[in-house]
């Protein structure tokens, strides 16, 4: 679009021809007037009045039609953005997934490895513990030492004697069992 | 001042010169107040409007003509095109899904899957020659040689396979040497690292993964998973894309089938086992441990057996476990249990005592004690001394204040001739002959007296020495525990019937004369310092396919429960001929049941009872 300013100022394209007759170099005078305050035009047939403020502005319907223009236009500019992200991930989620897949099947497969590697090193320890070479003899219950369960100990009561008062230490508490830290 | 108005957001660039389109001079906008000029009439000539209609035309036969390619596609040909797009995308994709596995009591892995490798060669792809490439092969794959080798490769031009479970390393060795033409497929493989140790209760699965005896046969509705086949879609790389994956690809669970098969007293069992039938040189046995109060079993072990992992090295007649399948005759074994029938009867009392005269004649037959050659008739005797001597004639004596029907119908309640629901294939239910067959005569409760005449499995002795030590209700024995995930809790466990049998009093009574047996009877063998337990040695002979008895087959066995004071074990041992002179249960089995038992004792922590 070019800078100068043009007399189109709606969508259509309003071209002017009837000014052939009227000499070229005034023409961009001519429109300089519009702007400006009215200046008698060279051109008798034409009158150039001044712009209200008021009439200048576009009517209703171009304007309604102007907003939902601007609006849809940011809308889209909106959505084309989201689209763009959403594809972005469309793309980079699977590669991802695929990634992850590939590592669980991994992780999976040494899992089983070390299982069956653990496994049969338990086995053979066993059969070699078995051999009598080693030294290794079977648990039995000549080897085992049972222990009964603790009693557990009964609380400490001071000693109070109501019998003997005479005795002073009768009076103060006595521990019958060590405290142990 | 600027433009008041806002510029258009679309301009054409300027080709030519624009005509004026409007012909109707009054319209409004050139009657706005903001427009004062007057337009003259111009007349548009006549070729550029043509050009524009000819503009539109061309556009709007374009559009036409996609809309009806549209058509065409999306609706006539869209079955065949979304067929060759299914074809080319959509991939049926069998994730691996591995057998569950097996464990142990102690979470020790019985069963699991191993990765392993097939080697397929293909001979017309070769680079260097076959003499060549077998020289190499040969020492990676030991037991070839070179020779065998040539001769596998001059089978077919491709697609032979040299071998089939090749571990990690070795398939490793065989990429390393980077030869055409030899391909290493990946595949799982069922892999049993205790080897002999468990394999009579788990079994082997053949090369199609199919379950074939054992557990793995018998519970392979838990153990194998759904062959779950998807269709997902895949991108051109080959990656798939996750949004067409559906639910459940990665779903499967990691439960295990945990067994009540206690790892340790397996080893010490079999050792124990195989020592004594290494010196007796006899021809089978088995070592049974059960736990009387559910009937889940600790260890089951059956002599001679075979490797699971290869399994194919080994005679067809191992797969089965025969402590579950094969029925013979208890002999004294089943002594106490036809006390318990008797004192659950009524007919005798605990204090009775019976006269021993060292042989009787039934029914015209001669039946003696199996010491009357050197010791006669011992005179009047206890019920316990009856058990301690295992007197045949005490018995008949004892089971003949019976009503002959009455304990035919008792020792069918037992379960005889039953099977008893175990979770192991092959469960055979013993034979008890026919009531009619059974209560003419008086011989045939007589040789049942002292456990001759009908035939159990060594699993159903055990079943029915159990109801004495629990206070007289049968439960089912058993081999699966549940199916456990990784922190132990149970996510499914089996129920099994229980069945009350005797009364209280009287499993305490046989129980407390059981004790007598080891402490002064021919269990001797078994005692073991500080501990009450109560047992019972048999010593049968075994039946010829052709009637009668084989003079110098016998079946040795004894039975123990530990501890007595609260009965929670019980042990049973069976040789099957024993071959020597001095082979009866007490000096075959009994030893046997007392390594057992001590093993027992420590893995568990039995305390003593004094």
């Amino acid at each position: 679009m070019s800078v100068a300013p043009q007399v189109d100022v709606t969508p259509r394209r309003y071209h002017l021809k009837k000014q052939i007759t009227a000499p070229r170099s005034e023409k961009n005078l001519r429109q300089d007037r519009f702007s400006q305050n009215p200046v008698p035009s060279r051109i008798s047939s034409q009158k150039v009045e001044k712009l209200s403020a008021r009439a200048q502005q576009p009517p209703i319907w171009l304007r309604t039609l102007l907003l939902l223009h601007y609006s849809s236009s940011v809308l889209t500019a909106c959505l084309i953005a989201a689209i763009l992200t959403v594809y972005a991930l469309t793309v980079y989620a699977p590669q991802r997934w695929s990634r992850e897949y590939k590592k669980l099947m991994n992780l999976q497969r040494d899992e089983r490895h070390l299982t069956a590697a653990n496994e049969s090193l338990k086995n053979q320890l066993a059969q070699q513990a078995e051999r009598s070479d080693t030294g290794l003899v079977n648990s039995n219950p000549t080897n085992a030492i049972f222990l009964p369960p603790a009693p557990v100990p009964a609380p400490v009561t001071p000693l109070v004697s109501s019998t003997n008062p005479t005795t002073a230490e009768s009076k103060l508490p006595v521990a019958t069992v060590p405290l142990a830290y | 001042m600027t433009d008041s108005n806002p510029a258009p957001l679309f301009s054409r660039p300027k080709r030519r010169p624009r005509k004026n389109l409007t012909k109707n001079k009054n319209s409004n906008l050139h009657n706005s107040p903001w427009r004062k000029t007057v337009k003259t009439n111009v007349k548009p000539s006549g070729l550029p409007q043509v050009r524009l209609l000819l503009v539109w035309g061309v556009l709007l036969a374009g559009v036409l003509g996609l809309g009806w390619r549209v058509y065409q596609l999306q609706i006539i040909q869209a079955p065949k095109l979304q067929e060759k797009a299914r074809q080319q995308q959509m991939v049926d994709l069998r994730p691996y899904i591995p057998r569950r596995t097996i464990v142990d009591s102690q979470n020790n892995v019985l069963a699991t899957d191993r990765l392993v490798y097939s080697l397929y060669v293909h001979p017309k792809l070769f680079k260097t020659p076959k003499e060549e490439i077998a020289q190499k092969l040969a020492p990676i794959l030991d037991q070839r040689t070179p020779q065998k080798l040539i001769e596998k490769f001059n089978q077919r031009e491709s697609g032979i396979r040299i071998a089939s479970a090749l571990t990690e390393e070795v398939a490793n060795k065989i990429t390393n040497l980077s030869l055409d033409g030899l391909e290493l497929i990946q595949h799982y493989s069922r892999f049993y690292p205790q080897q002999k140790i468990a394999a009579d209760a788990i079994g082997y699965v053949d090369q199609d993964r199919r379950g074939q005896a054992g557990v793995e046969y018998s519970q392979r509705q838990l153990l194998e998973y759904d062959l779950l086949t998807f269709r997902i879609r895949r991108a051109g790389n080959g990656a798939i894309m996750p949004a067409s994956v559906p639910e459940g690809l990665l779903d499967f669970d990691d439960l295990q089938l945990r067994l009540t098969l206690d790892l340790r007293l397996q080893r010490a069992a079999r050792v124990a086992l195989k020592q004594k039938m290494r010196y007796y040189n006899a021809k089978r046995g088995t070592v049974i441990v059960m736990d009387v109060k559910d009937g889940s079993l600790l260890a089951l072990v059956c002599e001679p057996t075979y490797n699971p992992n290869q399994y194919f090295k080994y005679n067809i007649e191992l797969f089965k476990n025969w402590a579950v399948t094969d029925l013979y005759e208890p002999g004294s074994t089943f002594k106490p249990i036809n006390v318990a029938i008797a004192l659950e009867a009524g007919v005798i009392k605990p204090h009775n005592f019976f006269y021993d005269s060292g042989k009787i004649k039934v029914d015209g037959w001669n039946i003696y004690n199996h010491d009357y050659h050197s010791r006669g008739g011992r005179g009047p005797m206890s019920i316990a001394k009856i058990l301690q001597y295992s007197s045949n004639v005490g018995m008949i004596q004892i089971v003949r204040r019976m009503n002959k029907g009455d304990y035919y119908s008792s020792l069918k309640k037992l379960g005889l001739g039953e099977s008893m629901g175990v979770d192991l294939p092959g469960d055979a239910p013993g034979y008890l002959k026919s009531e009619a067959e059974f209560t003419v005569r008086s011989i045939e409760a007589a040789t049942a007296s002292f456990g001759q005449g009908f035939s159990l499995t060594p699993l159903k002795l055990l079943q029915l020495h159990g109801a004495i030590a629990n206070g007289g209700t049968l439960v089912t024995p058993h081999v699966v525990q549940g199916l456990a995930d990784l922190q132990g809790h149970f996510h499914w466990q089996p129920s099994f019937p229980t069945k009350k049998v005797f009364s209280e009093s009287t499993a305490r009574a046989v129980l407390e004369m059981m004790e007598t047996v080891v402490t002064k009877g021919s269990g001797k063998p078994a005692r073991i310092e500080g501990y009450r337990i109560a047992g019972k040695t048999g010593t049968a002979q075994k039946a010829s396919p052709w009637g009668g008895y084989l003079p110098n087959a016998k079946i040795t066995s004894f039975v123990a429960i530990l501890p007595v004071e609260s009965p929670r074990y019980a042990v049973v041992a069976v040789i099957d001929e024993p071959k020597g002179s001095n082979t009866f249960g007490s000096t075959v089995a009994a030893p046997i049941v007392k390594s057992v038992m001590e093993t027992l004792i420590s893995v568990k922590g039995i305390p003593p009872s004094k």
